[in-house]
């Protein structure tokens, strides 16, 4: 009988630091683990315990995936300890992720915070894979400062990218900031889309998320073309366990990835 | 409704104790005020009490069990030739979301998926209902209607027995002659009276409180009723109601050295839904106190159009903060608040 609770052993073959919190894990599995952008990983370090991680690396990189951890905890402290070479416990891949599909032919507005790069980074280099499928791509990014910026080297490379449209912001800038200051939802008033045509993918702390919604509300977006990636406590992954109720949905089995309108009834999404 | 046959009080008791060599029987047994499953012996068979109410255990720690490793498992657990006795209505209507939850959808619960194939489940009729007993506010009787391979009815001086599986009719057949099929319908006539008695002592228990499900929309409107607070304030988080609830399933996985445990968790302790950095929807006692009720009333029953309550009252007695179910909804019910999101 196959016993899903059992995780397969993965090699830590790089650690990337990205911030004085945040730090890339590129992982080589025993077997592959193919994925759709946006599914989450249960992620853990044997004996201590383990918890959900959406990959940041494109599920077209077969040969290993990369998952972007900040310190918030004991386990991604614990993360944050590890060297080259460690070895990590991996199950899944679980839940639904970003409808791909049904984004072709519209403007795709990304609106990510800190960390909350992590599944957009995954998102916008599956996008990239088809670029000529999307209308437009554009990424809002926010961080608290210039140094809490993710994926530094990969944003120089996006910029000169003519395919993108990338706005970045601070909320505390130093002189070398030359781009946006201010909360990321500064950026959406910037970016004039085609709300016919549309869809906006929000990522970032719950706080960040729920500003970044009500202002896309407000901007004209429809509540079902907002996708929003929940952060809940999925423990198990499998839908059975009941930590990540939102309602009546499991984040684990019909999310990570729900519209606003999905969800929007309940009164704890935010917390 | 299976094969019905008949059955004296003597000979059941001779078929059950032929059964025990063979068979690890579980069955309710007087223990003070309350009555528990203990495996059956020669030495407990004379304080079994098959008809009387639910035992305090749930059905669940037959199928789910309270804390069990879950990894590198060599060999999985089996029940065959295990049965419990005088399982009740309230506990096999439990198997309604259990089923749902553990054997559909992507993955199935491979330990509860086993035990469910194997252990023999033998009810039987609610005959002395409790005071905490309110099946009949959720729609349901106190007598097995489905989930049982076997159910007892008890008449005078033996059973009307419902043969509801294969899996039972193999039980009874080494002792085949002592069970004669029903063919004087009015021994039927007689079961049907004492079913309707139960389910007006049951009622009878819960008029005063002027609830029935649904309660779906009503609680909706009710979320921001202060009733939550009041209701709560007793509460002191021991989580009693959802270890003892035959319908409460969430759990925790634990890591110990190489292995994984899973263990019975409640919605009502403190970390519950928290997330890495201390984010917690429901910091407040109220909060999760409603949200179990929103969970059991609201959400399983919009996804499954069921409720995830039997009504066995078993939160009722165990709660150390004397909070009851029926009151809490009873006390929603009359908050004129409207407060729907």
């Amino acid at each position: 009988m196959l016993n899903p609770y059992e995780s397969q052993d993965a090699k830590v073959e790089d650690i990337i630091t990205e911030t004085s919190n945040i730090k890339t894990f590129a992982l080589k599995l025993n077997e592959k683990m193919s994925f759709l952008t946006g599914q989450f990983v249960e992620l853990g370090i044997k004996g201590l315990s383990e918890a959900p991680f959406t990959p940041s690396s494109s599920p077209y990189e077969t040969d290993r995936m990369e998952v972007t951890i900040m310190k918030a905890g004991c386990l991604t402290e614990k993360f944050h300890d590890l060297k080259k070479s460690s070895t990590v416990t991996i199950r899944g891949p679980y839940g639904k992720g970003y409808p791909i599909e049904q984004m072709y032919g519209k403007e795709v507005l990304i609106t990510g915070g800190g960390v909350g790069m992590a599944p957009l980074r995954s998102f916008l280099l599956t996008l990239l894979e088809q670029r000529d499928k999307f209308k437009r791509i554009i990424l809002c990014y926010g961080s608290k400062s210039p140094q809490d910026i993710v994926y530094k080297d990969q944003f120089a490379d996006w910029m000169k990218n003519p395919a993108l449209e990338i706005y970045r912001s601070v909320d505390k800038a130093d002189s070398s900031w030359n781009e946006t200051k201010g909360v990321v939802t500064v950026l959406l008033d910037k970016v004039k889309v085609n709300l016919k045509n549309s869809v906006a993918v929000v990522c970032g702390p719950p706080i960040m998320m729920k500003f970044a919604t009500m202002k896309l509300i407000n901007l004209g977006h429809k509540d079902e073309n907002i996708y929003l990636s929940m952060e809940k406590n999925m423990s198990c992954g499998l839908g059975k366990c009941g930590h990540c109720g939102i309602g009546k949905y499991y984040v684990c089995q019909d999310g990570p990835v729900f519209t606003y309108d999905q969800i929007k009834n309940n009164q704890e999404i935010w917390d | 409704m299976g094969q019905l046959y008949y059955i004296s009080t003597l000979e059941w008791n001779e078929f059950l104790k032929s059964s025990l060599p063979e068979w690890s029987l579980y069955a309710p047994v007087r223990q003070d005020k309350n009555l528990a499953f203990e495996r059956l012996s020669e030495n407990n068979f004379n304080s079994v009490e098959l008809d009387s109410y639910r035992a305090t255990q749930p059905l669940k720690s037959f199928l789910f069990f309270f804390y069990e490793q879950i990894t590198n498992i060599k060999k999985y657990p089996n029940m065959r030739g295990s049965a419990v006795l005088g399982l009740k209505a309230c506990d096999l209507n439990s198997l309604q979301l259990y089923d749902k939850t553990f054997l559909e959808g992507e993955f199935a619960e491979p330990f509860y998926k086993r035990r469910r194939q194997d252990l023999l489940l033998i009810s039987s009729d609610c005959q002395k209902p409790i005071e905490s007993c309110f099946c009949t506010v959720l729609g349901a009787n106190p007598y097995p209607e489905e989930y049982f391979d076997i159910n007892i009815s008890r008449i005078s001086a033996g059973y009307i027995v419902d043969i509801n599986s294969e899996a039972g009719e193999e039980f009874i057949k080494s002792k085949k002659d002592f069970f004669k099929k029903v063919v004087d319908r009015s021994i039927l006539m007689k079961r049907e009276a004492k079913r309707r008695a139960a389910v007006e002592t049951v009622e009878g228990f819960n008029s005063h409180f002027d609830i029935k499900a649904p309660f779906l929309n009503m609680l909706r409107q009710k979320l921001m009723s202060k009733v939550w607070n009041e209701q709560s304030k007793t509460c002191v988080t021991c989580g009693a109601c959802t270890q003892i609830c035959p319908t409460c399933y969430c759990f925790l996985i634990e890591d110990v050295k190489s292995d994984k445990f899973r263990y019975w968790d409640s919605c009502q302790y403190t970390g519950f839904a928290r997330v890495a950095g201390n984010a917690n929807p429901r910091k407040k006692v109220y909060e999760r106190l409603r949200h179990r009720y929103l969970h059991k009333f609201d959400y399983i029953h919009e996804s499954f159009g069921f409720d995830g309550c039997t009504g066995c009252g078993r939160c009722i007695q165990a709660c150390q903060g004397k909070i009851d179910m029926r009151k809490v909804l009873s006390e929603l019910k009359k908050d004129p608040v409207n407060s729907n999101a």
